[in-house]
């Protein structure tokens, strides 16, 4: 059970990193299909950080 | 709108997606997370005590394998009837016909109960690729209910992965894989097995506890399906299930009967009866919207129960229910699964006078396809 609570809960700091990053691609890059995909990312790995998917 | 796209404005851009990105994911988490809403149903007058299925096996307590039991209990005693919804959760006839006995049932003597979702795991999920509608809606004269269309098996998220096959391991009888989330293929369940089997192993825990001595497991079936508008009984049942095939004929409410057969393993008809002392039946009411000829599968059709491609395969002659522009409404179905309750009762207290199941309530056939499902379902508070 511990184990996977930890499993989890990695999978979601991995989940968490990916919004940083997709959100360090929308304001670093100029070009607006690179922001576009960036939200495309976004949303899906958003809801797995906050644990609701 | 080309000057909005340009490199120069990217920074606006970022914060504009931002924001769309975390509106995008509000709305649609907070729709994910309503689907694990329970939908209310009402405790009517004559429930007495409800409680959860872990109480006759706590392992189930805190899992998607739990559901709640409704128990309505005369003033005087007698014998005991289990009714049991939701079996397989896209049959809505059973869910409802436990609903309004819920609502409305009010035993006189003995016991009445009653597990809407008996495969609550089955209820938040829909067969894959078939596009069914999660919800469907019932006017009331108090406002709207809305109740789930499920799927037969369990969620795989329950439940998984699926075996190449799914023995039954009391027989050996072997099936399809993915029937291993079948609560009807699971019977009489194991307490330390998989997930279904545990839920079938406290449904039959529950029957010996509670000295249940009859249990009807409500289904539907589509319209080509030849078990359907048929009541399958064990052979201890039999006798019972005869007379109440003959009173509802009686009332021109069409049923056939089929005893239940004894190499069929794992059924609730087969093991309950095999396994405790209940008088085990099951009932099937006809469903286009779960089979292979519907058009579009909508609410509509869940509910209204009409689709011209059967009405065309009922002039082919390919169906086993008569099959006309009317189709066969939900209240209509409900209404044959609560006539079956009320003739089976007094079918059982015929042949059973020493444990009488008197029952008052139970909403008339006749005037529920007459006025629908909405009168009988109560407000929610």
């Amino acid at each position: 059970m511990l184990l996977e609570l930890v499993l989890l809960y990695a999978y979601r700091l991995m989940a968490l990193a990916v919004v940083l990053m997709m959100i360090g691609v929308m304001f670093r890059k100029p070009n607006w299909q690179e922001q576009f995909f960036a939200l495309l990312v976004l949303v899906p790995f958003a809801l797995r950080a906050a644990g609701v998917k | 709108m080309a000057r909005v796209l340009d490199d120069s404005f990217h920074l606006a851009r970022a914060w504009v997606l931002l924001a769309a990105a975390a509106a995008i994911s509000v709305a649609s988490g907070a729709i994910f997370l309503g689907m694990h809403e329970p939908e209310p149903i009402v405790a009517g007058p004559g429930v007495t005590a409800q409680k959860m299925l872990s109480a006759y096996a706590p392992a189930l307590a805190g899992t998607a394998a739990d559901t709640p039991v409704y128990v309505l209990e005369g003033a005087e005693p007698g014998g005991t009837v289990l009714l049991l919804g939701g079996t397989h959760p896209q049959e809505v006839s059973g869910l409802m016909g436990a609903v309004l006995m819920i609502e409305n049932a009010t035993p006189q003597k003995g016991r009445v109960i009653v597990i809407p979702q008996s495969n609550r795991s089955g209820f938040t999920h829909t067969d894959p690729m078939e596009g069914f509608p999660h919800v469907f809606e019932i006017p009331t004269p108090h406002g709207k209910r809305w109740f789930r269309v499920g799927m037969r098996l369990a969620n795989p998220v329950d439940q998984w992965p699926d075996p190449d096959l799914h023995h039954h391991p009391q027989s050996g009888e072997g099936m399809v894989g993915p029937e291993s989330r079948n609560l009807n293929r699971n019977y009489p369940g194991d307490a330390n097995g998989r997930f279904t089997a545990r839920i079938a192993a406290a449904i039959v825990e529950l029957v010996k506890a509670e000295k249940v001595d009859i249990v009807l497991d409500m289904h539907e079936a589509y319209p080509e399906y030849p078990i359907i508008n048929m009541i399958v009984a064990h052979q201890r049942a039999f006798d019972v299930a005869t007379m109440t095939m003959i009173y509802l004929q009686m009332r021109d409410i069409m049923i056939d009967l089929m005893a239940s057969p004894p190499a069929l393993r794992g059924l609730s008809h087969r093991e309950i009866g095999d396994h405790t002392e209940a008088l085990a039946l099951l009932n099937e009411t006809a469903n286009a919207a779960m089979g292979r000829f519907r058009g579009r599968t909508d609410e509509t059709l869940v509910v209204e129960g009409k689709d011209a491609n059967y009405v065309r395969a009922a002039g082919l002659g390919r169906l086993f229910v008569p099959f006309d522009a009317n189709g066969h409404p939900l209240k209509d179905r409900t209404a044959r699964q609560l006539a079956v309750i009320e003739e089976m009762l007094v079918a059982y207290n015929e042949t059973y006078p020493d444990r009488p199941i008197e029952v008052t309530g139970i909403p008339r056939y006749e005037e529920v396809i007459e006025k629908g499902l909405g009168p009988y379902l109560l407000a929610v508070k």
